[in-house]
């Protein structure tokens, strides 16, 4: 499913100069895990679709969006490892033989965050994680056609303008 | 939290510097794409100690010790600006104030014909910028004035490389004056505060 944006969001991506501020959130899903994590890349916390993203010291490093097949590579550093962190990993992480973690990601407006339809996230798998206790990096590849899968998940590519012509 | 000390009071306050980085790119083109980085800007206080004791000096100092010259945060209200303000009893209460505060920021409130907002400290939202009002509150009483100052429930200490530098001596040595002598140890310094979200 191609991207779509409101309206409202339109018009506002189109402005040249804005007191708007965009910002992406995340949601981690953590197979066996009780619920996910929501954080937002933001000062504030952001409710987006009745929930709370809390603000959370993250940064994006490279964010490889290729143009041919290959899929997209994101790589977010979590500033702090907290307690929540070092739970998730000892339990689901590094005593899970193939742990299956999840990440929706959208581009927000934080003023009008619901303008982002909740389908319309970017969904990663993580591919590998370190940390030294201290901050967190972790590699994210969007999920698709992959060698392993040959029915996409879910769709997750913004469009080209071109709704019939496939991107990837 | 800890609370910065309200005595010594500073022999001057510094209008604030204010801090609000943008997201820009620029292109090819000479038109650039401008967003602003955070919900709203942050203030950076100027706090000069002029003449101060060395009791006053060290209850300072220890304070910023105490909060590890940064680490941790504090709350801070400013010591020397105590405004005159106009209370409308509305729901919520409306403040008319050339204020210069932005949507977010805080205040504490005293001295009001509104027995329930004295002495509380109330974020703020912006309707112009002669007004704004206090989240959370409710019209009760007549129209009033009262004071405000601002408030900020998380603040840090700025300091060069975690160095806080020494004051200035204008008179030595640094002790506790002991009569006849009780001009000993008097010094100039400065502490800069930043808001934190």
């Amino acid at each position: 499913m191609p991207l779509s944006l409101s309206t409202a969001m339109i018009v506002e991506k189109n402005r040249l100069t804005s007191d708007h501020n965009w910002c992406w959130v995340f949601e981690v899903q953590i197979a066996g895990a009780p619920g996910p994590l929501r954080l937002a890349m933001f000062d504030q916390p952001i409710v987006f679709h009745g929930q709370t993203f809390v603000p959370a010291g993250l940064q994006v490093d490279s964010l490889e969006d290729a143009t041919h097949a290959a899929l997209v590579n994101l790589r977010v550093t979590i500033q702090t490892v907290d307690q929540v962190m070092m739970a998730l990993y000892e339990n689901y992480w590094v005593t899970t033989q193939s742990p299956d973690w999840r990440v929706l990601q959208w581009q927000v407006d934080t003023a009008m965050p619901n303008e982002m339809p909740y389908g319309n996230a970017n969904v990663y798998s993580v591919q590998q994680t370190v940390t030294d206790l201290m901050s967190a990096v972790v590699e994210l590849v969007l999920e698709g056609i992959t060698l392993t899968s040959i029915i996409p998940k879910q769709r997750y590519v913004a469009t080209n303008g071109f709704a019939n012509l496939p991107r990837r | 939290m800890a609370l910065y000390p309200a005595s010594p009071v500073p022999s001057e306050v510094h209008p604030p510097e204010i801090i609000d980085p943008m997201i820009e790119f620029q292109s090819d083109y000479g038109y650039s794409i401008r967003r602003p980085r955070t919900s709203r800007p942050r203030r950076r206080w100027t706090l000069d100690y002029l003449g101060v004791n060395t009791a006053n000096m060290r209850v300072v100092r220890d304070f910023l010790q105490e909060v590890r010259l940064g680490a941790v945060d504090f709350q801070w209200f400013h010591p020397t600006a105590i405004e005159l303000a106009l209370f409308q009893p509305s729901t919520p209460v409306n403040v008319l104030l050339l204020h210069g505060m932005t949507t977010g920021m805080w205040v504490g409130v005293s001295n009001t014909p509104n027995p329930n907002i004295n002495g509380g400290v109330f974020q703020i939202t912006r309707t112009t910028n002669a007004s704004f009002t206090l989240n959370g509150t409710t019209g009760v009483g007549s129209e009033g004035n009262g004071n405000v100052i601002i408030y900020l429930p998380h603040a840090t200490a700025i300091t060069q490389e975690g160095t806080l530098s020494a004051p200035s001596t204008l008179i030595g040595p640094e002790r506790i004056p002991i009569a006849p002598d009780i001009y000993r140890g008097i010094y100039n310094f400065q502490v800069t505060i930043e808001e934190q979200f």
